[in-house]
Formats: structure tokens, sequence, C-alpha cells
């Protein structure tokens, strides 16, 4: 979905740029990626999944604050992220984060979700990818 | 009102004539065959083979005191027509609104994505989700519905990335060539 639907539709919505808010939602995604670290180590790693996902979420929304945009939605950061900031994160980052949300989706709310260690050690590993890249582009 | 009503049955004509060609793009076929084999009359026939010819999205050649017909494979332009009837056959099936479900990714690759296929050919998918129990499901009630062979690699998204190092060569096919149906490209490194 191209932003102007994303807007259209409310899933984006304007707000003044607050940069406490973009610091916030750094800390939350540093202090989420350290959680899944230590989950991943105790082989929990459903969890671990969904708190590495909940960085790349609260990393992205960094994004999004210091553009003064508030989201309505998980899909919403994803194509905002996908439409505005594709080349200055990997594709295959964006690519990855699009898949996790599904999967994070389907543990909410599905009723078959298994999380195998590989996977939730590839999504931390691109957690700690996007914070990086993101952090870059907020310091720029 | 009558003119518009005209050009709407000539259209649906043309397209009911280039059909055949584009689901039978390897066989050859002379007048009379055609017009039989679409159901059009011979008048009718004769001048979209003509326009069709014009517009270089077939090829003729004679063999004895026959005219044969031939599709253009050489035309870009066959080759995308063909290639969106083939998405509307599978976007009428259901299947894409269904895998959105179970699925981040859907590509549609090989000579379908090509536009090189015929009634025999596999439909290649590959399909990255998170539930191949259901992925598979809905890919047999597809090719139960499409009547035709369905070769579909269903990947998680970290298995997904390991082809991009095992499999290279798959992976930059179905990259390069691909189609999207669902999400972007599944570009993993």
């Amino acid at each position: 979905m191209n932003t102007d639907e994303l807007f259209k539709k409310k899933l984006l919505k304007k707000i003044s740029i607050d940069l406490n808010k973009v610091r916030n939602s750094i800390k939350i995604a540093e202090n989420k990626l350290e959680r899944a670290k230590e989950l991943f180590s105790s082989d929990f790693f459903q969890e671990a999944f969904v708190s590495a996902y909940t960085s790349i979420f609260h990393s992205s929304r960094a994004l999004l604050y210091k553009q003064g945009i508030q989201e309505k939605s998980h899909f919403a950061v994803y194509s905002y992220i996908k439409n505005k900031f594709s080349s200055l994160i990997p594709k295959k980052l964006i690519e990855a984060f699009s898949n996790y949300q599904l999967e994070r989706h389907n543990i909410f709310y599905g009723f078959e979700s298994e999380i195998s260690k590989n996977k939730a050690e590839n999504i931390i590993l691109d957690a700690e990818e996007f914070l990086e890249k993101i952090q870059e582009i907020l310091n720029k | 009102m009558k003119k518009e009503h005209n050009k709407k049955t000539s259209d649906f004509l043309i397209l009911k004539a280039l059909r055949l060609f584009i689901e039978n793009p390897y066989e050859e076929i002379y007048l009379r065959e055609f017009a039989r084999k679409t159901e059009i009359s011979l008048n009718s026939a004769q001048r979209f083979l003509k326009i069709f010819l014009k517009e270089n999205l077939i090829k003729d050649s004679r063999k004895a005191n026959l005219r044969f017909f031939k599709a253009n494979l050489d035309s870009v332009v066959f080759k995308q027509i063909k290639i969106a009837f083939s998405l509307k056959k599978i976007e009428d099936t259901g299947l894409i609104k269904k895998l959105k479900e179970v699925s981040s990714h859907l590509i549609l690759f090989g000579s379908v994505a090509e536009g090189l296929n015929d009634s025999k050919s596999d439909i290649d998918l590959v399909c990255i989700g998170i539930n191949s129990k259901k992925i598979k499901e809905i890919i047999s009630e597809f090719q139960e519905k499409i009547n035709q062979e369905v070769n579909c690699h269903i990947f998680s998204w970290e298995k997904w990335k390991e082809q991009t190092k095992l499999n290279k060569a798959f992976y930059l096919d179905v990259i390069s060539k691909g189609i999207s149906l669902i999400g972007d490209k599944p570009i993993a490194e």
C-alpha cells in the first residue's frame, strides 16, 4: 500500500515531532533486543522471537516519530518503512520485517505456531542490524 | 449506445480469438480450424487473424496450399498479454487472497512468469510463509481448481535466506525473473 493510501485509510496520521518519543522508542528497541537475547539463551525461542520483533517494531517507529507520524497498525509501520526508507535500510531487512510481522500475528492470534531456534536466532540478528541502521539514519 | 455495445462484443470476440494462441502458443493452426475452435464466423476469424498479424502478435507460414498461424513468442507485447491472462486465471481461483493469511511472499516464476508456457506446463511458485501445512492445503485446492500441475516450493523466511547460499542459481532466477503475487520480491541477502 502506498503512503497516500495509508494516510487516507487513517492507518497513519500526522502528529507534531517529539524527539522524546524518538528516544523512548529507541530505548524500548534496545531493551527488547537485550531481553530477546536473554530469552534465547534460556531456550525460550517463541518469547525471544516476540521480543526481537518488538525491537524491530519500536526502532522502526522511532523513524516515524522523527518524521511526525503516528501509526495505527504494525502493517502501516512496515509499509511506511518500505515506501520511504528502502534506499537506506537493506531490502533483506525490510522483507524479513514483512515475514516476521505475519509470524508475530500467528503467535498471538493463530492456533499453530512453533518458533525454532534457527528462526529465533535469525530475527535477533536482524533486529540488531535493524536497530543499528535506524540509529545511523537518526544520527544523520 | 449500440455502437458501444458492438465495440464491446467485438473486443470480447477478439480476446476469445487471441486466447487460443495464448493457451496453445506452440500450435500451428489454419483458418477454418481457427474459426471452428474459437466458435466465430469464418469472416470474423479472417478479420481477427489479419489484426493479430498486423500487430505482430502472431506469425504465419505456408505449408503446401495451407496458410498456418502461430503465436509470436518473439513479441514482447504478446508475451505480456499471455502473462496477464495467466495472472488473471490464478487470481480468479482465490489463491492469492487465501495465501495472504499465511504467506508474506508468493512469487510466480518459470515458464508461466516468462510467458512461455502452454496448457501442459507446470505453474511454478515460491511461497514464503509461516504454516507449511496450511500452505500445502491451499495449494492443493488451487491445483484442483486450476486443473494444472502446480509446483510450489514452500519456505520459512530463514530457509529462504539459506537458499541465497545453498541454491544461489535458483534464488537468483526467482528474484530476477519472478513475478510477485504477494509482497515484494523476497530479497534476502
